[in-house]
């Protein structure tokens, strides 16, 4: 289980590494989830049997440093469609209620344009 | 604001540091930190306290997820790269996962669950906290307009709190305020812990109070969010407000089991 978890921990790094936009992350970082797994519980095992860890040790940290790597290529707020449209959402109530109370003005008529631009460009939620 | 950090290209590629991303980073590992310093106080092993915090992890992560594919199952079915690369999570699934991998870690290896609990009550808000600076960097979980001085605007085109900036003006950082938040209840617990109020032997009460005392400030916090009717509303009530509601149940619950005295055996 060691061993397995250093192999995958090396794959997970050199995918993690190529320069394939998207998909090069997304299998590193499932590769480096899983040596970072069985690299501890390899670790754990081994060393209640009194054995030596380097093998294991090496591919949990490989998994933690690929793992660290993807959350901050991959993980971004500003992807989240569900957030976006909650923006759009209360954005286009706030211009409601101030129809509503009958203002009208160049500010106005800019936010207006700003805010139909902007739900043109948001993704699509899911 | 500051939603992506670094662009960087190499070999004709180009990637992007969010500074999302690196604020979760940041704070794991400084949750991570925080646990493994505090595991001898509760005789516990640095790495199996190491252990079931990266582990909690990938079982949150995980089970946000499978959860979130399990409820759009047929939008899934009919584009699952789309949830790939714009990844959603649902809150009861990453808890769901990440408490079935922390038990079976402690059941596999007999760790006191409960003493583990109380090691990341303080340890969770720690993260927490930082990794609410990276919701205001990139822009998200934003707060209702505001005149108040501390109202911040939000001009960055990537940012999802900027459409409603543009038209209602400055909006609460309710980001920074829940942030100081954790760090103060995670002082608040370290002082609990440090007077001896709980007792030794109930293991798990300081982990009671830290529910407590988050749902708290979270049901405060909900009040100032623009982005719950997103997040789903049942009743008036968000989904954030009903989980904060059953945490203060479960964590008043827990708190009364503890403080009562055992019971005598006789025979």
């Amino acid at each position: 289980m060691g061993i397995a978890s250093l192999v995958l921990g090396i794959i997970g790094l050199v995918a993690m590494l190529t320069p394939i936009p998207f998909f090069g992350a997304i299998t590193g970082i499932i590769l480096c989830l899983l040596a970072m797994i069985l690299g501890i519980v390899a670790r754990k095992n081994l060393a209640a049997a009194q054995q030596p860890t380097g093998a294991a040790t090496a591919g949990m940290i490989m998994g933690i440093i690929g793992s660290a790597m993807g959350a901050v290529v991959l993980v971004a707020c500003i992807s989240c469609a569900a957030c976006v449209g909650a923006g759009l959402n209360e954005a286009g109530k706030t211009v409601d209620n101030r129809f509503k109370e009958g203002t009208d003005s160049p500010a106005m008529k800019k936010a207006l344009d700003d805010l139909d631009q902007q739900m043109k460009q948001a993704p699509t939620a899911k | 604001m500051h939603p992506e950090l670094i662009h960087f290209h190499y070999f004709g590629a180009e990637k992007v540091f969010y500074s999302y991303g690196l604020m979760i980073v940041l704070g794991m590992t400084a949750a991570l930190l925080v646990g493994v310093a505090r595991a001898r106080r509760y005789r516990l092993e640095r790495f199996d306290v190491f252990a079931i915090g990266v582990l909690c992890c990938c079982g949150g992560i995980a089970g946000g997820w499978l959860l979130y594919v399990a409820i759009h199952f047929h939008e899934f079915l009919a584009e699952p790269t789309a949830f790939v690369r714009t990844p959603g999570m649902v809150f009861y699934g990453g808890f769901l996962g990440a408490t079935a991998i922390g038990a079976w870690y402690a059941r596999r290896y007999r760790v006191s669950l409960a003493a583990v609990a109380d090691v990341g009550a303080v340890a969770l808000p720690v993260g927490h906290a930082l990794g609410r600076v990276g919701c205001f960097l990139g822009g998200c979980c934003y707060g209702r307009p505001t005149t108040s001085r501390f109202g911040v605007l939000f001009l960055d085109p990537r940012a999802p709190a900027t459409a409603l900036s543009r038209v209602a003006g400055r909006l609460h950082p309710v980001q920074l305020y829940e942030s100081a938040g954790l760090l103060t209840i995670a002082l608040a617990l370290l002082a609990v812990e440090r007077s001896g109020l709980l007792s030794r032997r109930a293991r798990g009460s300081l982990f009671a109070v830290y529910m407590l005392l988050y749902a708290l400030l979270r049901l405060a916090m909900e009040s100032l969010r623009a982005d719950s009717v997103e997040r789903g509303t049942y009743l008036g009530i968000s989904t954030s407000e009903a989980i904060a509601g059953v945490m203060i149940a479960v964590a008043l619950a827990l708190l009364l089991r503890r403080a009562a005295p055992p019971k005598e055996i006789s025979g």
